[in-house]
């Protein structure tokens, strides 16, 4: 049952929005294509780009034709039928209780996948659909992930090559995963279920892996890979789980929640009924689902895959921090709002983790030297600090901030590629230092990329961080504070990150035979991302004279918070005033770039840091020994055991095996003595066998 | 009077198993399987003729002419392979032939 059936979209028609996913896929199929028709490698990236870049454009026209078509329509609607203003807010605020219904958004139904409930008569069936729900989250996640994608996909052209422009080993494989990953996420995001949902979730995982291990016959890389695998699958037990009992919670019983007709999981059903269930039960479901969006989101006790995780390509470190697979687990609490907003245990818990991981992180980036996992433990930080907007009722804002933070970081990622494709693969920072006169073009655009995840006022980390800052600050002042202090400390790291790498006298390690500028293929995408870094965040404000708003011109709280009140997020309640903390956390932010001006301002080849604080830098430096602990805790005891039941196979079930085998090749080894090949011998043997049975029917006398 | 013809039959078919069992040349260990077959072709016509209860009926003669057919084709293909033997190891001796046997 589709919602809404006769709701349509105004520039293209609803059912091209839905293809949108398929076309990166079909891209990824034609590289395998060439590949078989052994085309050249150099050219095979063309399918992907177009793919992607069909899927960017869908996208674009999407995020404008959607307010037009349902939003405004539904409004319109609910104007019409006379609800007042504040009766209608209110109702779309009972979303986090479950209980009024609410605009309606526009699912397309591709077809009916799998059937659930009573076979015996077909009018009781429940159908599974694969079908695709578009709301303002959807436009808002969908518009990032294709085009920050697309960015991602032109700058590989470039980076996957050696120094004379020849396509790296595996090229072709390389842009088929990306396509393939693309695909994923944009399921996952459009998916209008939750097993669709699941669908897009696992084969995000799967295309991480695939791609974290692209350099597979290096052990690292391939350890890492099964490392996120792994991980991945702890969380997505959870999840898995979650679904399962909210299936349960919602079938059960001889009297059901969800009516006959309607597709149990299916978004719409779910969270029409979700306030129905009782306060344990959605506990239990939003701290299930909230394991998926953990361990996928990389946060706190599941951080453990995303710093590993670099050891993929550039390129893909720069999709899975930035467009894809991190943001899945924002995505899915965001989306779930309905489920978390019932149940504030679940909020609470996820708050204090993100709380945790904030913090744990940032210090952990501050003390790194190797510059991809310095903008790893800063994309966990930052993904915490929407852990916290998740946790304190604010989704709207993590959403902005997912989406601010997916521009900046890509350029981040795609710059540290730059200095690496310069230096021929070399990124740990005690090795070089001064590049901003090699790298003219990185330098200016990293700067501009770091200045935004700072925090630097204007700049689109800053609006979309103050937010959250905001929302915590509001929630309890310890949080607000924590971030506040986390914030600092993220300035700290970016430009202690920065000024090792461009400031200072010029180093170069021995190995980098001749440091160059990169292509026009990798800077235009740079500048580009660049352009989002700017003015992303703009999206999020509201330009505004008056007393109420930051230097006298912009207001917090803009277009995008609006276009997703109509998603499943509804409107969150946002507090007034304020004002004076986005005063002081840009005043935190550049304290904190002042700090590592003045620590790391000339690239000192010995680390300030490491002498002042000792043990504790140390600790931060082992990642609070993490990988250790987790290695003693987990994954050495169930390696023991993993050799237990090895043994138990080998010797234990083998050996009962062997022995029934042995009973029937003993028996055959005696009798083996009779065969002697001689005709007659077996002749007579049949006689005399044939005399006995008489013999014995007769003295039985049957 | 069916108690000879039985009695008949049950000669012939041991005068053959014990051909079959004594003898060693392959051509007379395969006319003893076929005097074997005669009594019980004997057994078959008796027992059409007095059957035990009811009228006789040509059941058992009609079994007889199928056997007789069948042994003539398998008299066809044994032979031949008896030939295809002695090619094989210039002999029919039936001890020659023991290559069926486990080693």
């Amino acid at each position: 049952m589709t919602l809404l059936a006769d709701a349509t979209t105004t520039i293209l028609p609803l059912r091209l929005y839905a293809t949108l996913p398929l076309w990166p896929l079909l891209g990824a199929l034609l590289v395998g294509l060439l590949v078989v028709l052994r085309r050249k490698a150099s050219a095979t990236h063309w399918p992907v780009v177009l793919g992607v870049a069909a899927s960017a454009t869908l996208a674009i026209v999407l995020f404008l034709d959607l307010p037009k078509s349902t939003t405004n329509a539904a409004l319109q609607e609910h104007w019409k039928s006379g609800v007042s203003a504040s009766q209608r807010a209110g109702e779309l605020y009972a979303v986090f209780t479950g209980g009024a219904s609410r605009a309606p958004a526009l699912t397309y139904t591709l077809y009916n996948w799998i059937s659930l409930g009573d076979q015996s008569s077909l009018c009781n069936q429940h159908w599974l659909a694969v079908n695709f729900y578009f709301d303002g989250l959807t436009a808002v996640m969908l518009l990032f992930v294709t085009v920050v994608s697309t960015i991602i996909v032109v700058y590989s052209i470039g980076y996957m090559r050696d120094h004379h422009g020849q396509p790296e080993r595996g090229y072709e494989r390389f842009f088929a995963f990306l396509g393939l990953f693309v695909f994923s996420m944009a399921t996952l995001v459009l998916s209008g279920n939750f097993i669709l949902l699941y669908l897009g979730w696992e084969l995000v995982g799967l295309c991480s892996y695939l791609l974290i291990g692209f350099y597979y016959p290096r052990p690292a890389a391939a350890a890492a890979a099964k490392k996120a695998f792994i991980v991945n699958r702890i969380g997505d037990f959870g999840f898995a789980l979650g679904i399962f009992t909210l299936y349960w919670f919602l079938t059960a019983g001889a009297d059901p929640l969800v009516q006959h007709g309607e597709n149990p999981l299916d978004y719409a059903t779910v969270f029409k009924y979700v306030g129905a269930l009782e306060p344990w039960q959605i506990t239990t479901v939003a701290l299930l689902l909230m394991c998926g969006a953990l361990g996928k989101s990389a946060q706190f006790p599941l951080h453990v895959w995303l710093p590993d995780a670099m050891e993929g390509p550039t390129p893909v470190s720069a999709l899975i921090h930035a467009a894809t697979m991190v943001t899945a687990g924002i995505y899915m609490i965001a989306r779930c709002t309905p489920i978390f907003g019932a149940s504030p245990l679940a909020l609470n818990v996820i708050l204090v983790l993100g709380l945790l991981g904030a913090v744990l992180t940032a210090t952990m980036a501050a003390a790194q030297y190797d510059m991809k996992r310095i903008l790893a433990y800063s994309t966990i930080s930052q993904l915490a600090f929407m852990f916290v907007g998740l946790g304190c009722r604010v989704p709207d804002s993590a959403v902005f901030h997912v989406f601010t933070h997916a521009w900046f970081k890509a350029l981040l990622f795609l710059g540290a590629g730059s200095v690496m494709h310069a230096l021929s693969g070399v990124i740990d920072l005690r090795r070089f230092s001064g590049l901003r006169d090699v790298l003219p073009q990185t330098c200016r655009t990293m700067l501009i990329g770091c200045l935004a995840l700072a925090g630097f006022p204007l700049l689109s980390g800053f609006w979309s961080k103050d937010e959250l800052v905001h929302a915590a600050f509001e929630r309890h002042p310890v949080a607000g504070l924590i971030l506040l202090a986390t914030a600092g400390l993220t300035a700290y790291y970016t430009f202690r990150m920065f000024f090792l790498c461009f400031h200072g006298e010029l180093r170069l390690p021995d190995d980098a035979a001749q440091p160059h500028e990169a292509p026009l293929v990798m800077i235009v995408p740079l500048w580009l991302l660049t352009l989002g870094a700017i003015f992303a965040g703009y999206l999020g404000v509201t330009f505004a004279a008056g007393g109420e708003s930051f230097l006298g011109f912009i207001r917090p709280h803009g277009l995008l918070h609006d276009y997703l009140h109509d998603s499943t997020i509804g409107t969150p309640e946002h507090g007034h005033g304020g004002l004076w903390l986005m005063y002081v956390s840009a005043l935190v932010a550049l304290g904190g770039i002042g700090l590592a001006w003045a620590r790391f301002g000339q690239a000192p080849e010995t680390d300030p840091d490491a002498r002042a604080l000792g043990g504790l830098w140390r600790l931060w430096h082992a990642k609070y020994y993490f990988d250790e602990i987790y290695d003693y805790a987990f994954v050495r005891p169930l390696r023991n055991l993993g050799r237990v039941f090895s043994a138990t196979d080998d010797y234990g079930l083998d050996g009962v095996i062997w022995l029934v085998a042995a009973v029937p090749r003993s028996l055959s080894f005696l009798l083996h003595f009779l065969q002697r090949g001689a005709l007659q011998g077996y002749a007579l043997g049949m006689v005399v066998g044939v005399a006995v049975l008489l013999l014995l029917w007769n003295l039985i006398g049957v | 009077m069916l108690l000879p013809y039985l009695l008949l039959g049950a000669i012939l078919f041991v005068l053959g198993l014990i051909g079959f069992v004594t003898r060693r040349n392959l051509i007379i260990m395969f006319l003893c399987t076929e005097m074997m077959f005669q009594g019980i072709i004997l057994n078959l016509v008796a027992f059409g003729r007095y059957p035990l209860k009811g009228a006789p009926t040509f059941d058992g003669q009609v079994f007889a002419l199928f056997l007789i057919a069948v042994a003539a084709a398998e008299a066809a293909l044994a032979l031949a392979l008896v030939v295809l033997l002695y090619r094989y190891q210039g002999t029919l001796d039936a001890n020659a032939y023991r290559m069926l046997k486990d080693e």
